[in-house]
């Protein structure tokens, strides 16, 4: 029974902050199970008040698309707070495409057909057709105010075209906006012609940063960025620090990062640069320990290093070898949010058996899909401005966390602009059932104002 | 120096009276603020904290600031497992310590203290929670299920 003498003290007994404050050191899995032991943990853990660490660290996501037979594929999860590899269920694969695509918390094909689900969901969705269809265009996520109902929309940049089973490589194709509330696309402007010969993901990067998709040459170190609000590009730079032989623009914390393989004097080495936004200013900030570099590679000639793939987003950069059969290598890099000091570790072996997986879905053996996604982030759009809000400390006793940010400044927005639509997306990417809460909060806050919306997606 | 030798005066909900050294009881941010602002040399009553549970306390407080303080030759490792000793009590305690950490606010052992709980509930399914805990099942079969079917590979990947 759960009657207790009051005298003797249980967990039940701690005021619910401080039950809160145990669950909030507790990993993702632990996390969910708990919710499960009563309703008072249910709600405890639901609570917009509760936070962890565990929701900001973003996750780092290995999908294997097998071709031959779909129960070869697999999917992994690593969460980096409990350092542990999860199995996740198989994905489903609507239409038996190849092209698949992984970005921001979502899934994607592009051909034959353009279908999207949230990761972990598997609730596959077509959309009317591209006006060009393309195989690996850079795809991003990006929230935006003005499209009423759903918050998002889908950026489609680059790719390749298939003409008569060859590749079309000399095609400029338009950029595509995708808007889920009126199932249309709009056309922009195409990405300049500078990056021409080689405009698909394979040789590009991509980052999502203040309010501009930004694309970048892995090998070209051509830099252009499309504003989503004016639907314009940049002009296209050059981002080349000495020395750099392929590199990945990364959002990270509040700024953007160069990371890529160098050819040092003092021999290969993976860095790390800080790059001013406004200027394209670059600075060192961090170099991978050479061990660690080379526990990524088979041996240490250099077309090995070649396949070293990197994707990171809020405090965490993932540096992983796409090539290395049955092992995937992996290893990451925490950049601190108060002093930007980096710390780089080994990201344990996936939990075998792990099935061959190619990227490079010309091969058409099957595919891997990378993609990393964080735990939870709310954006709002105040009418200008499309901001990313997070919470800033990782400190476990830190009550500042993402969604009382959110709250905040969701009650600072009301009492401001109470007459204008006002928008709320909660990505919140693994607490599925957790977060049910938490929307209705949100939207009953919300809904005492005039027009206003908040959409949840549940992953 | 003159200020270590400082002694401050508590008592405790049990009427127990224990004079400290005040770098040992400023560990506490509460008797800190009490001794701050207080007048000197009165006893600061802590209420809500039993003469045991305090003199436990003390003596977790005694070991951090002697091993900060470089008086006791002491290596984070030992340090981290005379920690892990201390909180090898009984869950009464363990509960105990937690409120007193709070209310006295000492962060490292509210730290160390929720850390100790958490550990104790990562890893298991529900129902050895519960049985760790002693907490009743308030769910219908159908809601529990419901829970768990939402994140079943959260409850199929134990361990963390």
């Amino acid at each position: 029974m759960s009657d207790h003498n009051p005298k003797e003290p249980n967990i039940n007994s701690l005021s619910l902050d401080l039950t809160q404050l145990i669950f909030s050191s507790l990993p993702l899995p632990s996390l969910l199970r708990a919710s499960a032991v009563c309703k008072l943990w249910n709600s405890l853990i639901s609570s917009p008040s509760f936070t962890s660490p565990c929701l900001s660290y973003p996750w780092f996501f290995l999908f294997g698309l097998h071709n031959t037979s779909s129960r070869n594929n697999q999917s992994f999860a690593f969460d980096p707070l409990s350092n542990a590899w999860f199995l996740l269920p198989r994905l489903d694969d609507p239409s038996s495409s190849s092209a698949f695509l992984g970005s921001n918390g979502f899934f994607f094909t592009t051909t034959p057909n353009f279908s999207y689900t949230p990761v972990l969901k598997s609730a596959w969705r077509f959309t009317s057709p591209l006006k060009f269809s393309r195989l690996n265009p850079l795809l991003g996520v990006f929230y935006d105010g003005s499209s009423g109902g759903l918050g998002f929309k889908f950026i489609v940049v680059g790719g390749v075209r298939f003409i008569g089973g060859l590749v079309d490589i000399e095609d400029r194709l338009a950029v595509e906006i995708y808007d889920p509330n009126r199932d249309s696309w709009e056309l922009c402007p195409a990405l300049p012609a500078d990056f021409r010969s080689g405009n698909s993901s394979q040789s590009l990067s991509s980052a999502l940063f203040k309010g501009k998709f930004y694309i970048f040459g892995i090998y070209s170190c051509f830099v252009s960025s499309f504003d989503l609000r004016n639907r314009v590009w940049s002009e296209v730079q050059t981002l080349r620090p000495p020395g750099v032989i392929f590199s990945f623009l990364i959002p990270c914390n509040d700024m953007l990062v160069l990371a890529g393989m160098c050819n040092a004097p003092r021999g290969p080495s993976f860095n790390l640069w800080k790059i001013n936004e406004t200027t394209l200013e670059f600075s060192e900030i961090s170099i991978m320990p050479q061990s660690l570099l080379h526990s990524l590679v088979e041996s240490e000639e250099d077309e090995n290093f070649a396949s070293l793939k990197c994707v990171g987003m809020g405090n965490l950069m993932y540096v992983f070898n796409e090539e290395y059969h049955q092992k995937y290598p992996s290893c990451l890099c925490e950049i601190s949010a108060e002093n930007g000091k980096c710390s780089w570790r080994r990201v344990p072996q996936l939990p075998l058996p792990v099935n061959k997986f190619h990227k490079d879905s010309s091969a058409i053996d099957a595919l891997l899909v990378i993609l990393v996604i964080r735990g939870g982030f709310a954006y709002y759009h105040d009418g200008c401005k499309l901001s990313l809000l997070k919470g800033k400390s990782n400190n476990r006793l830190s009550r500042t966390p993402q969604i009382v940010v959110a709250k905040q400044n969701h009650a600072e927005m009301s009492l401001k602009m109470p007459a204008t639509v006002q928008f709320f997306i909660c990505q919140l990417l693994h607490l599925n059932s957790l977060l049910k809460n938490i929307v209705s909060f949100l939207f009953a806050e919300s809904h005492k104002e005039i027009r206003s919306q908040c959409v949840l997606w549940m992953l | 120096m003159g200020s270590t030798s400082t002694k401050i005066k508590l008592r405790t909900s049990d009427q127990k009276v224990f004079e400290v050294e005040k770098a040992v009881a400023v560990q506490s941010q509460t008797i800190k603020y009490f001794y701050e602002n207080g007048c000197p040399g009165s006893v600061i009553h802590v209420h809500s904290v039993s003469g045991d549970i305090l003199s436990k306390i003390l003596d977790y407080c005694k070991k951090h600031v002697n091993s900060a303080a470089g008086k006791e030759d002491i290596s984070p490792e030992e340090l981290y497992e005379w920690d892990t000793n201390f909180v090898k009590v009984d869950q009464n305690t363990l509960f105990d310590l937690i409120l007193a950490a709070n209310c006295l606010k000492i962060e490292s052992l509210l730290d160390l203290t929720c850390q100790t709980v958490a550990n104790m509930i990562k890893g298991k399914r529900p129902e050895e929670i519960r049985t760790t805990f002693n907490i009743k099942n308030d769910y219908t079969p159908e809601a529990e299920e419901a829970v768990r079917r939402e994140n079943k590979w959260a409850f199929d990947m134990l361990g963390v």
